[in-house]
């Protein structure tokens, strides 16, 4: 990573998103598609007539943490793994603002693992982003809960011993009302999928599969990042309809199954929320 | 002029578009992800190095592009865009 | 108390008339709706459960939010949100909460986030005695947090003070951008006692932007507070909060100077307001020679075993302390002058005492200090008194 946070975070180049982003904030590796997944919400947003007044980027602690900054918007770098719970508080204090949670697999599915699921259940109208690199980049490459088994990373040495989550599946079961995963270079889809979640109500859950090719990397499958695209294109198998228990995302025989696995509409947290005070105040006048 | 050898009724005219690709050079970390995508042959990555001593993209085939911006998407760092222009001399500028 | 019988008559009958018999949980959630709290993000917890059982029940009311989260930092995360929205929030907890809240609790320092933070001191450490009250969350509500930082902690003593020093924090939290801590205990939520409600109080509330938002800048200071303007989410305000050291326009500097302009700044801000945020209540100190100094629900048996030392002849005052932290170190050296020797009382093994301490210098200091769950006898605190006076 790059400490490349010097300059002026109005500097303006021309780009059609320059508006939209801090551009002396981006500080990852070199062809790191997190900043693919930042360009591409940001066009989501510019094409949807957003700005400052509208929406809220919070995250977590990690390389995908350091994305909120790179958005001209209230942008919240919090605690590790507490990205949800403030986006929750956020967006029920003031439900006109759109929420996005842009955070990595082990900010979101370790440490705020617990607040992960809660949010699925509670269907809060928040969408998550989760930035899938499969390790814990920006501290060295520690083995994350997605590692897959037999991956060396700088904690697992001999290999990792222990199965990574089927992140999809887990946000499913918990009550999420949209799941879909993609890799990261699939702007266009992204886009469709960002476009469709910050539209909706409930709780949206978009995993974007942008392996490491610094930390994870090099001690595993491709070092450069042109190398680790060409290989998880190549693995990749966009399915329409597949359940998301069945989501498989296993790099080790080479299947990485992306696409939508579940979309239902229904009444979201903040929705909820107002008819108990529309009920209870209600009552209350009756019996005035 | 088509694979089944059936003509349309209407022939549109034959428009050749040109496309002018602006890269920060500061902006841009040369990770070359831009000249991989693009499948035409537009860009590449030059000699010269910026102020951070990475050697940046550049456009050496303006011509050929066709105006796709998968460069554009694929830019990490929004360091390259690709706007339509109106001749060959503002491609080339 | 008021001379005046006439007035004095009426002003008292006034305030009875509005008197509510209530717990010192309740008294607290009251104060915190009456100082324009609409956001509360909780989690059960006991001796402070009330606190968001109660509101849970107004909140809807007053088109508020009450949400139960699903731990204490969730809790604490939410509220921290909610304040980003221009909110007032609180949450509640007790001991072991503060100590899962830690982190979320530097983050609001390093964010400068108006917060209020209950916590009802029970038995610790660990599960400890959770239907006891305790002092022994001293150290705790203000260490919680790692790094250099400095807290506001208010002390409670009645379940009127429960509520008055409720509305205090909120106002303090919102005038200097930090979150403060209320440190009650076990016994004082529980117990009930007449809560006179204000109608007239006065509310505080933070700084907006002076300035746009092309030249906003999030931490920048304008005002010799060293406060900065805060903005809030869904302006058109951008801005970036962020736990890593920050210049003004929070932009994370990860070098030498970066930190310590702005942990210098964060300090100061609160140190340099000391005698606004310091609060403590005085009794026949005037021409005392020895002085007990308590605090929260020990005060009040503290207050009588002066009352009958007095009556023995000693020339005892008593100090009860409203706010713990920053220590008032002004009300030491303003009591170096006349006093022989400081002797602290507190429901711990000897937390606060230690602060007195740094003050032996100017006289003796000594303890009547046991982890206990109860506040001391009045007899108890007699007899040690004279032994203390005894003692020299």
């Amino acid at each position: 990573m790059t400490q490349h946070s010097s300059g002026d975070v109005n500097q303006q180049n021309g780009h059609p998103l320059a508006e939209m982003l801090n551009l002396n904030r981006f500080v990852f590796c070199a062809g790191c598609l997190i900043g693919t997944v930042i360009t591409s919400l940001a066009t989501c947003l510019k094409d949807e007539d957003l700005n400052a007044r509208d929406y809220a980027i919070v995250s977590g602690i990690g390389c995908t943490g350091r994305s909120s900054g790179c958005f001209k918007a209230p942008a919240f770098h919090t605690t590790h793994g507490r990205a949800i719970p403030f986006a929750t508080g956020l967006k029920l204090a003031k439900p006109s603002i759109k929420v996005f949670v842009l955070s990595g697999d082990g900010d979101l599915s370790a440490i705020g693992g617990n607040h992960l699921i809660h949010a699925a259940r509670r269907n809060i109208d928040i969408s998550v982003i989760c930035v899938n690199n499969s390790v814990y980049g920006m501290t060295g490459g520690q083995a994350a809960p997605t590692t897959q088994l037999g991956d060396i990373t700088s904690t697992t040495p001999y290999g990792n011993v222990e199965p990574p989550f089927n992140l999809v599946g887990l946000a499913a079961a918990s009550g999420a009302t949209y799941v879909a995963r993609w890799p990261g270079y699939d702007t266009l889809r992204l886009q469709k999928s960002l476009r469709k979640a910050l539209k909706r109500r409930g709780f949206s859950f978009i995993e974007i599969i942008v392996p490491c090719f610094t930390q994870y990397g090099r001690r595993n499958r491709k070092e450069g990042a042109i190398e680790m695209m060409e290989w998880l294109r190549d693995i990749v198998d966009l399915r329409v309809g597949c359940l998301p228990h069945e989501a498989v995302l296993d790099l080790n025989s080479g299947l990485a199954v992306c696409g939508e696995f579940v979309e239902t509409d229904g009444e979201g947290f903040v929705e909820r929320l107002q008819r108990l005070r529309d009920r209870v105040k209600e009552k209350a006048a009756a019996r005035r | 002029m088509f694979p089944s050898g059936r003509r349309p009724i209407l022939a549109l005219p034959q428009v050749k578009k040109y496309y002018r690709i602006t890269v920060d050079s500061e902006q841009c970390d040369g990770c070359r992800l831009c000249t991989v995508f693009c499948p035409l042959n537009v860009l590449e990555i030059g000699m010269e190095t910026n102020r951070r001593m990475l050697h940046y993209a550049s456009v050496a085939n303006p011509l050929n592009c066709l105006g796709c911006e998968y460069c554009e998407r694929i830019c990490p760092t929004a360091a390259i865009f690709v706007r339509e222009v109106n001749s060959e001399q503002e491609a080339l500028a | 108390m008021n001379n005046d019988n006439i007035t004095g008559e009426s002003r008292r009958t006034a305030a009875v008339a509005a008197a509510v018999l209530t717990s010192g949980n309740h008294a607290c959630a009251e104060g915190a709706v009456a100082a324009g709290c609409r956001f509360f993000g909780g989690y059960p917890i006991t001796p402070s459960s009330e606190i968001a059982e109660l509101m849970s029940k107004r909140l809807p009311l007053l088109d508020g939010t009450f949400v139960q989260m699903e731990d204490e930092i969730a809790s604490i995360m939410a509220c921290l949100g909610a304040s980003f929205a221009g909110i007032k929030a609180m949450t509640a907890t007790s001991g072991p909460g503060i100590s899962l809240m830690s982190e979320s609790i530097g983050l609001a320092v390093m964010m400068e986030v108006p917060l209020v933070i209950v916590t009802v001191m029970r038995g610790g450490p660990s599960t400890g005695q959770p239907t006891n009250a305790s002092q022994s969350d001293v150290y705790q509500v203000r260490y919680a947090s790692h790094g250099d930082y400095e807290l506001i902690v208010l002390s409670p003593g009645t379940v009127q003070e429960m509520y008055e020093l409720t509305i205090r924090a909120f106002n303090l939290s919102e005038r200097y951008r930090t979150p403060v801590i209320l440190a009650a205990d076990g016994i004082l939520g529980q117990m009930m006692e007449p809560l006179f409600l204000n109608p007239k109080i006065e509310i505080e509330q933070r700084k907006l932007p002076r300035v746009g938002p092309q030249d906003y800048k999030p931490y920048q200071v304008l005002d010799e507070d060293l406060v900065p303007d805060m903005a809030i989410a869904g302006t058109e305000y951008d801005f970036y909060a962020t736990g890593l050291t920050h210049d003004e326009m929070g932009n994370p500097r990860m070098d030498p100077e970066g930190a310590e302009t702005l942990i210098t700044r964060l300090s100061a801000k609160i140190q340099r307001a000391r005698r606004q945020i310091n609060d403590w209540e005085t009794y026949l100190l005037e021409d005392a020679t020895h002085v007990l100094m308590a605090y929260g629900i020990n005060a009040r048996g503290v207050r009588e075993a002066v009352e009958k030392i007095r009556a023995e002849g000693y020339r005892v005052g008593m100090v009860r302390l409203k706010s713990l932290w920053p220590f008032p170190d002004e009300l030491m050296e303003q009591l170096g002058h006349r006093i022989e020797k400081v002797v602290v009382s507190e429901m711990n093994n000897g937390m606060l005492i230690r602060e007195v301490e740094r003050f032996r210098h100017r006289f003796s200091v000594s303890g009547i200090t046991v982890p206990t769950p109860v506040p001391f006898k009045p007899s108890e605190i007699y007899r040690r008194m004279i032994e203390e006076i005894a003692k020299k």
